[in-house]
């Protein structure tokens, strides 16, 4: 096994940069799980990595060894694709075993790997079958099957889930983890589903634009994002945002919006500014609060979902919509009139222009 | 009203297939018909003695059982089909190979290299005709020139007159088969191409272990449709050499248009076209099996 290393990495397909600039590194046994929405270069990048698109500029390594410009052939490295891109004209043994076949091992080794491989993804009785003949989760079993009876340096999945039904995703998502766990294998792991990259993930790297917006632990990434974007994407319901007009005065620096203000030390980065924008997460905001510092604000309710466990509250806010996430909430109705808040360290400051996180420069409150 | 609607139905169904029932019948059935009648009569235009006497299965007896020209007619015929399809698959699945991806002028390119399928056959004859002229043919004095040709033409040889026959087939038909594996290129899906490179298959292996699998049922279809049509390869022939020299290039189709258009022997000619298409039944029969047989794998 080995880790990998890009630098400054980037591809063009005529004016449009699809990957700008991208910096990674991913440790030898890492799970690093890319994501984004569509067309934030992640795939393009997977694809660089394999071998299977040419960089416009810049170095990947595999472990030691530069591979920028080494045939996929060449890279040692094992591809779960979106769609599996079995060969439907084979088995599943020799899906398996066509890696082996090609770099001519011994018919009787080829077909005890494929035996192993088999049994660790439970689809032993499946190897006469055609690709035709099998369910989705059954053929995304043998495209990882296929990658992993290699041993490769690394393994790269596209999407492998994307095609498999909510309860399937689930499942096949905690077997990968499993698998991961059990080869100790550097993977590097495409996405589009933020779901998928807080639970799979040693480390995520956050892509829009084809550039790098972070890369975290998860809960770094949710905790303490660094723009507005990875603060907007990262999490489930989203962040709430709330566009503030900054006034300093003699008592210090203060974020106002609707009739709620939020106190900010002098030195902010947010006191040069005259408008930022306030971030809070669903469950940061209570009904009612008792606490004093924050911000607090009036809200209608426009909607109550509950979960059974948990309801979450539409509120409107100056024809904004934002959205709660409690514990359950039994005495609460639509059109009703409530005091929402939430605790200054739960609140987050954008710079209004370009999405910038701003931080306290001491770290101490929003 | 159901048994009414259901009759409608099928008097609308009838209409619809009327004029095609009709064209079938006048174009294909009825020929037909009049072929196994005269198949079975002593028909000849030149031979006074022979003026249509019924004579039961005589013309397939001897032409089974005594015709030597015909034997041969169709040992050339398969000669011809056994050097030409190859060739043409060869050649047509390499320049689909090459020109499949995305580049300036490539619809100009396909264009191009689709020219000879597109003309007529007879004019391609009339070509070559021109360009292997003995005495001011292009090709034959560049031949010529180099030292591949003596003094005597192309055509005034056995075997330079089936080789040139054959060339012309291939460079008229290796264009329909480009076609035909480019649209299967075009079709296959990238994925398991990328996937046989990362399980560190080279372009060979690629070629071989997946795209010609993926294409396996265009080229039975190709192939077989490709063979079918060169073995009643007539218009070339007819116009280049007319079966010649003596009979070194008559194929089965030759053979038929001379026995039945040139001796006017027309019991023995039918006999010769339903012999025929018997045979291109069973390949067609053939064809069909191999060609659902690859469309379950």
């Amino acid at each position: 096994m080995s880790g990998v290393r890009l630098e400054s990495l980037c591809k063009s397909f005529g004016d449009i940069t699809a990957v700008d600039n991208v910096d990674l590194t991913v440790a030898d046994g890492e799970f690093v799980v890319l994501v984004g929405p569509s067309g934030c270069g992640k795939t393009t990048t997977l694809r660089m990595l394999a071998g299977l698109e040419d960089c416009s500029s810049g170095r990947i390594f595999i472990g030691d060894r530069e591979v920028t410009d080494v045939h996929p052939k060449d890279r040692n490295i094992a591809m779960v694709f979106q769609s599996y891109a079995l060969y439907p004209h084979k088995t599943v043994a020799q899906n398996l075993g066509f890696a082996l076949k090609i770099a001519k091992r011994p018919r009787d080794e080829i077909e005890r790997r494929i035996r192993d491989v088999a049994e660790i993804l439970g689809i032993e009785d499946l190897l006469d079958r055609k690709p035709a003949k099998l369910s989705g989760g059954q053929r995304q079993r043998v495209a990882v099957g296929r990658a992993i009876i290699r041993n490769p340096e690394i393994f790269l999945f596209d999407e492998p889930l994307s095609n498999l039904d909510a309860k399937l995703r689930t499942t096949t998502r905690s077997e990968l983890i499993k698998l991961h766990k059990r080869l100790n294998a550097t993977m590097v792991y495409v996405t589009h589903d933020q779901v998928e990259a807080m639970t799979m993930g040693d480390r995520i790297v956050v892509m829009e634009g084809g550039l790098v917006q972070q890369i975290g632990t998860p809960l770094e990434i949710y905790d303490d994002p660094d723009n507005r974007f990875v603060a907007g994407f990262i999490g489930s319901p989203a962040m709430n945002f709330f566009r503030a007009q900054i006034v300093v005065d003699a008592s210090g620096c203060e974020a106002r919006f609707a009739d709620a203000s939020l106190k900010l030390p002098e030195t902010h980065p947010s006191a040069s500014r005259a408008d930022v924008v306030l971030g809070v997460r669903p469950e940061h905001l209570v009904i009612a609060p008792e606490f004093k510092t924050g911000v607090q604000f009036q809200a209608t309710i426009e909607a109550v979902e509950h979960l059974g466990a948990e309801t979450l509250v539409e509120l409107g806010l100056e024809g904004e919509a934002l959205t709660m996430r409690a514990g359950r909430l039994e005495n609460i109705a639509p059109d009703q009139s409530v005091r929402v808040g939430a605790q200054a360290e739960h609140v987050l400051v954008f710079d209004a222009a370009d999405g910038r996180r701003l931080r306290p420069q001491n770290g101490a409150g929003p | 009203m159901g048994g009414a609607q259901a009759r409608a139905s099928k008097r609308f169904m009838w209409v619809c297939m009327a004029p095609v029932i009709v064209f079938l019948i006048v174009v294909s059935l009825a020929p037909t018909i009049v072929a196994i009648i005269d198949s079975l009569r002593e028909l000849s235009l030149t031979v006074f003695t022979k003026r249509g006497a019924f004579i039961g299965l005589e013309n397939y007896r001897e032409l089974l059982s005594e015709d030597t020209k015909f034997f041969t007619a169709i040992w050339k015929t398969v000669i011809f089909v056994a050097v030409v399809v190859p060739f043409e698959f060869v050649f047509g699945l390499t320049i689909a190979l090459y020109i499949n991806h995305e580049f300036a002028g490539r619809r100009l390119l396909i264009t191009l290299l689709m020219l000879p399928t597109m003309i007529a056959p007879v004019v391609v004859g009339m070509m070559w005709r021109y360009l292997l002229m003995p005495s001011f043919g292009l090709v034959t004095y560049y031949l010529q020139q180099m030292g591949f040709l003596a003094e005597t033409t192309i055509f005034s040889d056995e075997v330079t007159a089936f080789a040139a026959l054959m060339i012309i087939d291939i460079w008229e038909w290796t264009p329909f088969m480009m076609l035909i594996m480019l649209a299967g290129l075009t079709a296959m899906p990238e994925e398991p191409i990328e996937a046989a490179h990362l399980d560190g298959a080279n372009a060979w292996q690629v070629l071989w272990h997946v795209q010609l699998s993926f294409l396996r049922p265009l080229i039975v279809f190709a192939v077989m449709f490709r063979a079918i049509e060169a073995s009643k390869v007539f218009d070339t022939i007819y116009i280049l050499t007319g079966g010649g020299p003596g009979n070194a290039t008559e194929t089965i189709a030759v053979f038929a248009f001379r026995t039945t258009f040139i001796k006017w022997d027309l019991g023995y000619g039918a006999a010769i076209c339903l012999v025929l298409a018997f045979f291109s039944l069973v390949v067609a029969a053939l064809f069909f099996k191999v060609s659902n047989r690859a469309q379950e794998q």
